[in-house]
């Protein structure tokens, strides 16, 4: 009788598990049969980049998909995780490493938990291209594609400081939601170094950190509203990052902000800022240039169409302002417009690479 | 002495007559589930996408899992008392930042590793004070406790990684970058680690305890099992392990980094409940957690081999686990519902 009731039991839940195990098991293959007819005979390229929520990094990884979307003959496997961290970014790294041999695109804004899994790859022939922030020190990484970070930083101050009247006082407030991020530092260096040439005269303030604990629309926007009141001397504001030309948009419409701004990147709310007239200047990084031509790099060489270049290259910057931004916002309506924008210019840069290239990578 | 006299008699009445020492309870055999679900994905993802099933990709696999694997080894000493410790991903991070601080500092490295894993212990000591003393549960007291620990870690490191690791020191080269028949050191500790523990839950006193008093709370209580002092025991273990795992992350990324360690605690947590110790209390397997860990982690690589979009992948990662975690609550009722007939 106990025996029978041992067995009872055990049969109902062992024969639940068989039967959901088997489920399991038949959704997941149909959800993966596309894949069976994957032609294996292209070029496997990798892109790994820093997190999913930021428009910046989405516009890399599209440009290194746009290769994929305009040449046959390349596949284009990306990965990251969804929020900004290096750990969980090494452990996608592994998985892209084993499969996608012909090379690797990789943008991480912290990449020194990366050097073991990128010495690794480049130790077993995997060519590993670093783009927006430097690979891991010593990894051995020979190609690195970047913004000229400071200069672009100094160009948009330069066009701020020109709507500043001559005899104005007070300050510049630079706000930052990424302080200690490699790019987002280095423009604001280049944005002091202007004021320093051209207003010596006005008083710098910051860069204040404006993301708050987690760097919510809301919390930005709280940011700004708290370092106005607490400057209304101001004559004009600055920020390297994507989310504070947006807050200053809302500003305008419920505050009645009109200083002269200028920010950085094609985030939606940005090119409406400058739409609406509340931001005079943003200045996109062309992170999706970025990302195509590091990735039409790799595929070239891949393809034997002569070695993979080597050395810090630097992809020009581009000012929007009222002028150009309806063409803008027409060109970065889809992914289609924007590749068909975009590529002809990075395949242009990539026929003239050494003009774009500025010194070796590492820097001796 | 009459303390374990009444706990062996409160054993055999409870346990009945089965063996302690054969391989079905020395192993916990909840764990079968989760065994079949990770053969079902190697197979599955190795029939579409063979190079899954390299041994190149395999160890990947498993070196990835060690990280919460180990946390995981950690939380079966404390999720079978229906406790839990929300602050290994905190501790985790926060251990390796004090360590690499500590290195950079001019300390010797295993030393620092050691006094940065006293430091461990002590906010588990401190998740035992405030769940069994004060009486905050244990849920909200670690959630905060965890919040804490990772503000500290950005405070101690100004917000940025911390870097100049000695890569050349023992400690770095051993469990960071040895390999033995090409088998990373961290995995054969985690090996190591797991039949240590496996031990200790299935033959001694404490391990006895840990499932008793889930099991059976006032059973435990009136055959003298010292209750406060076990789940201490078990809040010590669990924040030691999340240490241990934050020590073996700096060796191989080689950074202290304050921003790594964001949904850890989720994955550990997950690994030991779809590995057959349910949050209900009772039960546990070691050898369990180990597998849930490495089988999450095999679906997280799994994702990546069908090109499923990045954007996406947070949302799969998710249901795989809330899918897994809620098969187990299934095959859980079930189970109870047999016994009851």
């Amino acid at each position: 009788m106990e025996k029978k009731a041992y067995t009872a039991a055990r049969s109902g839940p062992a024969l639940a598990r068989r039967k959901v195990l088997l489920l399991a098991a038949g959704a997941l293959t149909l959800v993966c049969a596309g894949n069976v007819f994957a032609d294996t005979k292209k070029v496997k390229l990798g892109f790994v980049y820093w997190e999913t929520k930021t428009d910046a990094f989405v516009q890399m990884a599209n440009g290194g998909k746009a290769v994929a979307a305009t040449d046959p003959q390349v596949e284009v496997q990306i990965a990251a995780p969804d929020s900004g961290d290096p750990q969980r970014q090494a452990s996608l790294f592994g998985p892209i490493a084993q499969t996608q041999k012909d090379g690797i695109v990789l943008q991480s804004l912290a990449s020194g938990p990366l050097t073991r899994p990128v010495m690794e790859a480049l130790r077993s022939g995997i060519p590993v291209v670093a783009i927006d922030a430097p690979p891991p020190e010593g990894s051995g990484v020979r190609l690195f594609i970047t913004a000229d970070n400071i200069g672009i930083g100094a160009q948009l101050a330069q066009e701020v400081l020109a709507r500043v009247p001559a005899d104005a006082k007070g300050s510049v407030l630079i706000g930052n939601t990424g302080v200690g991020v490699p790019p987002l530092d280095m423009r604001v260096q280049g944005m002091i170094k202007k004021i320093g040439e051209l207003r010596p005269d006005l008083k710098i303030v910051g860069p204040v950190a404006t993301n708050g604990v987690s760097a919510t629309s809301a919390e930005v926007y709280s940011a700004w509203e708290a370092l106005l009141r607490a400057n209304p001397d101001a004559v004009a504001v600055l920020s390297p990052s994507a989310q504070d030309a947006t807050a200053w948009g809302l500003l305008a419409k419920r505050t009645g902000f009109k200083l002269p701004a200028g920010g950085f990147d094609l985030e939606a709310g940005n090119m409406q800022a400058v739409k609406d007239g509340s931001v005079a200047f943003i200045m996109s990084p062309n992170h999706f240039l970025a990302g195509y031509l590091a990735t039409r790099a790799l595929a070239d060489a891949a393809l034997g169409k002569g070695k993979l270049i080597q050395g810090l290259m630097l992809v020009p910057g581009e000012l929007v302002s009222a002028k150009n931004i309806d063409a803008i916002i027409a060109r970065q309506s889809s992914e289609k417009a924007i590749t068909a924008a975009l590529a002809p210019v990075g395949d242009d840069i990539l026929a003239h690479a050494n003009q774009h290239i500025v010194g070796p990578w590492p820097p001796k | 002495m009459a303390d374990n006299a009444s706990e062996a008699q409160t054993a055999k009445a409870l346990l009945g007559s089965a063996p302690e020492w054969s391989l079905r309870r020395a192993f916990g055999a909840d764990w079968t589930s989760a065994v079949l679900a990770l053969i079902a994905v190697l197979l599955i993802v190795g029939f579409f996408h063979p190079e899954f099933l390299s041994l190149g990709q395999l160890l990947n696999v498993a070196e990835n899992s060690v990280y919460p694997a180990l946390i995981a080894l950690g939380l079966v000493f404390l999720i079978p008392q229906n406790e839990i410790d929300l602050s290994v991903g905190g501790n985790y991070v926060l251990t390796g930042i004090i360590a690499a601080l500590m290195i950079r500092a001019g300390f010797n490295p295993s030393l620092a590793a050691a006094i940065a894993l006293l430091g461990a212990v002590a906010v588990g000591l401190a998740n035992a004070f405030t769940s069994q003393v004060i009486g905050i549960p244990s849920l909200i007291g670690t959630l905060a406790m965890g919040w804490m620990l990772h503000g500290m870690a950005l405070a101690f490191s100004r917000g940025t990684q911390v870097t100049g690791m000695p890569l050349a020191d023992p400690l770095f080269e051993i469990l960071g970058g040895a390999k033995v028949l090409g088998v990373p050191a961290s995995v054969i500790l985690l090996a190591a680690a797991g039949v240590i523990l496996a031990v200790v839950m299935r033959a001694t006193p404490l391990g006895y305890r840990v499932r008793q008093i889930g099991s059976n709370p006032d059973a435990a209580a009136f055959s003298g099992i010292p209750i406060r002092r076990t789940k201490t025991i078990g809040y010590a273990l669990a924040a030691f392990m999340a240490g241990l795992a934050g020590i073996v992350a700096l060796t191989f990324f080689t950074t202290g980094d304050p921003q790594s360690g964001g949904g850890i605690e989720l994955f550990a947590v997950a690994g030991v409940v779809i590995g057959g110790t349910p949050l209900a209390g009772g039960t546990a397997s070691i050898f369990g957690a180990i597998i849930g860990t490495v089988l999450l982690t095999a679906v997280s690589v799994g994702l990546v081999y069908f090109q499923i979009p990045a954007t996406w992948a947070q949302f799969a990662t998710g249901a795989v686990i809330l899918s897994a975690v809620s098969i187990d609550g299934v095959v859980q009722r079930q189970r109870r519902a047999g016994v009851r007939r």
